[in-house]
């Protein structure tokens, strides 16, 4: 049986990425709002690292290293934007600062990965 | 936190994130996935086991980024979030059988009143709609699938976390209650301050589940605006576009512009109570007014939001049933454009007793009842449609038709309470809850019952039990309106909303709408077992017209692709699905033989 | 009136179409006068200001909207061939009007001259009008052989 009759055989069906940017966007909203740490870091990691590998698949970037140091360059404004945020309010019972770290510790880990990447990983041997 | 908490949590996120990572090398090196064979185009030039072939098992649903099988999921999700939210209500019902507190405490009550409305408007409305466009609008407007086929999956795969966070409260977690804000979530009740419990957690998990959600809808809708324009087949013009494209191409619209609203106006909620900001503060801030304004203004558009495809749907069937083509097919398309851009401007009218300022509550009411004209447009669409036709009393059909009839009694209340004198005195009461219960019990789930039934052989490939759908139907219409008119009437009689006690004047009409409520429960549950044991074990569908439309003209392209799908099959030889118990359909449709080779 | 391109497509059949956009208008329209005669709340330029944008601005953007939707639809009827709804792309698929083969300059007879029927199953094909008008509806398999690409297997 065909399932898709007078539909290009070219059309790819399936792709590992969406479900695990799916799962990142609550954790990564959920570890910044309650000031977890480790789960914001981790969030973060997962959703811009699929989205890197999500748009390589596509076929919109050639290879996925200069997504995450994009990725990355955003997260750092944010957590930067965070830690501006966190000397402007005078309440006490408010930490910015601390996730401000998260984001930032996260965008610095993109950031390393991409350059990394970038630099080490030869297209031949490239397996992701 | 304590040191060693973050610690656990440290290493439960790292070996996760590694074992995500192994997992995902492993899945793209076994699809043998070469990435720049061909330039990188995003189509062609992709090789390998994946795209031509689903993986199997559970692999084949957590990855895939078909429209079909993503339609299929959203099915699913709705009926089980549809199954949840109609327990929670049975319990409430069962409450109010009795005027004094016996099963379950006020407090409780409020809960579960909460994440009734959350649970059926977000997790089963919206996602039921999707499952129906998801699948069928590609093959209507002859796309190969969404234009953003992945974005699609993502939508998705955020609804389930939505939910674990909209129903969090429920669990058995320490320190964690349930929200008991109503779906409204009026400030400064939902801002936590004062003496209640609405600080706690639960109420911070379910609005970022409620974000989560909208963020999935406006992903969706997105994706079905970009593939309604751009991705439709050569021959599908703007002139023949089908209805329930059009629904779903302004409901998209509408997404677009209310659901970004609410997420930001959710994040200005959550940032009030946990980051110290006054946004909805009162006195320093907007004060309660501000959310109000702010939430109606999505709050409106999304019930249209809700009903417009549900409108598409029945657009849609009851022509195909009715032996003749949708009456005044135009007026539809432009009376679905014209409610799209007016339900932006009519969302105070659930702000009237308020004390706004009245010369704007005029302006309001005039946009109102301006919108309703629309609205009966269709209706009289649909019924001039059906007269003298050769009318077919299918399951589908009788959704459809049952559709008509719950959707003029939700109208025409709503058409009254869009009367400011007359809001004054119903606002906040049952006639409320009944108004917006004929509409999404009677009109919007009907609707989307109507659809199941009518795609029920084209996607399962088998026939569900005729007998069963007229019981479900009959239970359905005879119990909505029963529980649903008592409420109008107690709403007449001033019995107000959202109490878990009442007076005990009000008692014989409550014990009518808990028993109309339990009628709806048996449906249900007729409903379900149908389903289930259809799919299974239902006549296997052998013509690819099992509606027998071709006869009255009225067969539509994914009928066209079923029968094609049906004869690979058979050329394949058939090894699919094994014919358990002889077959055939016992339809109308006795002729086979219609299919072109 | 010159015989613009918008003349062409807001034809009176299209406009027919389009009435049922009218009666909201005309409702807002009502409404904007009555409460530019009557004022039991007293005037005020803010209050004012609000309480007319709120009508103001509804009813240009339906005005705004059914314009252009009216243009696009009557548009794509007048220049490719008009299946009915969701039947497009089917190899026999039955043309409800337009012309088959769409160079023709069809515009320059559409509309006023037929039968402004507003029901469905009408025939304003040019060629079949007159000569079969008891048919509702022409079957144009050759059409839908060329203009549909279906693979069939
Ligand atoms: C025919 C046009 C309609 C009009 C004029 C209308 C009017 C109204 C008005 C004035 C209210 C506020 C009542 C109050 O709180 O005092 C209301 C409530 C409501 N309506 Fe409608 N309505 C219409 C159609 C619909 C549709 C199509 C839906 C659903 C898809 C709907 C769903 C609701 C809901 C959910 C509420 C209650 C919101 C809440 O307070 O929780 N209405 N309607
Ligand atoms: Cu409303």
């Amino acid at each position: 049986m065909d399932e898709n009759p007078g539909l290009s055989e070219q059309y790819r069906t399936a792709s590992p990425w969406p479900f695990f940017i799916a799962l990142s966007i609550p954790l990564a909203e959920a570890g910044i709002l309650f000031n977890l740490f480790a789960v914001a870091v981790g969030g973060l990691l997962l959703f811009f690292g699929c989205c890197a590998g999500m748009l390589q698949e596509a076929g919109y970037v050639d290879r996925p290293w200069r997504s995450l140091v994009v990725g990355a360059v955003i997260v750092l404004a944010f957590g930067g934007l965070l830690l501006y945020a966190d000397t402007q309010v005078a309440n006490e019972a408010v930490q910015l600062a601390e996730r401000g770290y998260a984001v930032l510790v996260a965008g610095i880990i993109l950031f390393v990965g991409g350059l990394l990447g970038e630099v080490f990983v030869d297209d031949g041997e490239f397996a992701v | 936190m304590q040191l060693n908490g973050q610690l656990a949590l440290t290493i439960l996120m790292g070996l996760f994130l590694v074992g995500v990572f192994a997992w995902l090398t492993r899945v793209e090196n076994w699809s043998g996935y070469t990435p720049l064979s061909s330039g990188g185009s995003a189509v062609s030039g992709e090789s390998g086991y994946v795209s031509e072939e689903k993986p199997a098992g559970i692999v084949r649903w957590l990855t895939t980024v078909d429209h079909k099988d993503i339609g299929l999921m959203y099915g699913a999700y709705g009926v089980f979030a549809f199954v949840v939210g109609g327990l929670m209500v049975i319990l409430m019902r069962t409450e109010l059988a009795t005027p004094e507190t016996v099963l379950v405490q006020p407090g409780f009550y409020n809960s579960l009143l909460t994440s009734h409305g959350i649970t059926m408007l977000f997790l089963f409305g919206t996602p039921i709609i999707a499952a129906f466009s998801n699948y069928f609008i590609p093959l209507i407007i002859g796309a190969d699938d969404m234009a953003f086929p992945r974005i699609n999956a993502i939508a998705f795969w955020l609804l389930p976390p939505a939910a674990l966070l909209i129903w969090a409260g429920f669990f058995p977690i320490p320190n964690l209650i349930p929200a008991q804000t109503a779906w409204t979530m009026y400030t400064p009740l939902s801002a936590g301050v004062g003496q209640g419990n609405q600080m706690n957690a639960g109420v911070d998990l379910m609005m970022l589940g409620l974000h989560l959600s909208g963020v999935s809808a406006t992903m969706g809708a997105i994706n079905f605006i970009a593939t309604i324009f751009t991705e439709r087949g050569e021959e599908v013009t703007w002139a023949n576009l089908d209805i329930f494209s059009w629904t779903i191409l302004t409901q998209s619209g509408l997404i677009l512009f209310a659901f970004p609203l609410l997420g930001s106006a959710l994040l200005m909620l959550i940032a009030d109570r946990n980051l110290g900001t006054t946004f909805f503060a009162v006195g320093e801030g907007g004060g309660a007014m501000l959310w109000q304004h702010l939430f109606w203004f999505f709050g409106h558009p999304e019930v249209y939001i809700l009903v417009l495809p549900p409108m598409g749907l029945v657009s849609y069937i009851l022509p195909r049933f009715a032996g003749r083509r949708l009456f005044g097919f135009k007026f539809v398309v432009y009376s679905t454009l014209a409610i799209g851009v007016l339900s932006f401007g009519v969302w105070a009218h659930h702000m009237f007793s308020t004390g706004m300022d009245p010369r704007l509550r005029a302006s309001f009411m005039a946009v109102s009842m301006a919108i309703a004209i629309p609205s009966a447009v269709k209706t009289f669409n649909w019924i001039t449609t059906m007269w003298n036709g050769n009318i077919r009393l299918t399951a589908p059909m009788l959704y459809c038709i049952g559709f008509v009839s719950n959707f003029i009694i939700g109208g025409v209340t709503g058409v009254f309470l869009a009367s400011i004198p007359v809001d004054l005195v119903l606002h906040d009461t049952y006639y409320v809850v009944g108004h917006f219960h004929y509409i999404v019990m009677g009109a919007i789930t009907f609707a989307g019952m109507a659809g199941i039934y009518y795609w029920f052989p084209l996607v399962t490939g088998r026939m569900y039990q005729r007998s069963l759908a007229k019981w479900h139907f009959w239970l359905w219409m005879v119990g909505t309106n029963i529980t649903f008119l008592a409420m109008i009437l107690l709403g007449y009689g001033g019995m107000p909303r959202r109490y878990a006690t009442y007076l005990p004047q009000f008692a014989s009409l409550h014990q009518i709408a808990t028993l109309g409520a339990y009628m709806l429960l048996l449906g249900g549950i007729i409903w379900v077992w149908n389903m289930v044991q259809s799919y299974f074990e239902g006549p296997v569908v052998e013509d690819g017209d099992p509606w027998d439309l071709e006869a009255s003209g009225l067969r539509t392209v994914e009928w066209d692709w079923f029968d094609r799908k049906l004869q690979t099959k058979i050329a394949d030889g058939g090894e699919e699905e094994p014919v358990t118990d002889g077959g055939v359909v016992e339809d109308e449709s006795a002729d086979e033989l219609d299919t072109d080779e | 009136m010159a015989k613009t391109n918008s003349n062409k497509i807001f034809d009176r059949e299209t406009l027919l179409d389009l009435t049922v956009n009218f009666i909201p208008l005309f409702i807002i329209l009502f409404f904007l006068v009555l409460f530019l005669l009557i004022q039991p709340w007293g005037g005020g330029l803010f209050p004012m200001a609000l309480m007319l944008g709120l009508l103001v601005i509804p009813f240009v953007g339906l005005a705004v909207l059914t314009y252009f939707s009216g243009k696009a639809i009557a548009g794509a009827e007048k220049s490719s061939t008009v299946y009915y709804p969701g039947q497009a792309g089917m190899p026999n698929a039955e043309v409800t009007h337009g012309e088959s083969d769409d160079e023709e300059p069809q515009a320059l007879d559409s509309g006023s001259e037929h039968d402004g029927e507003l029901t469905d199953g009408e025939t304003t094909d040019a060629e079949t009008a007159d000569a079969d008008a008891a048919d509702e509806t022409e079957t144009a398999d050759e059409t839908a052989a060329k203009t549909t690409n279906q693979d069939e297997s």
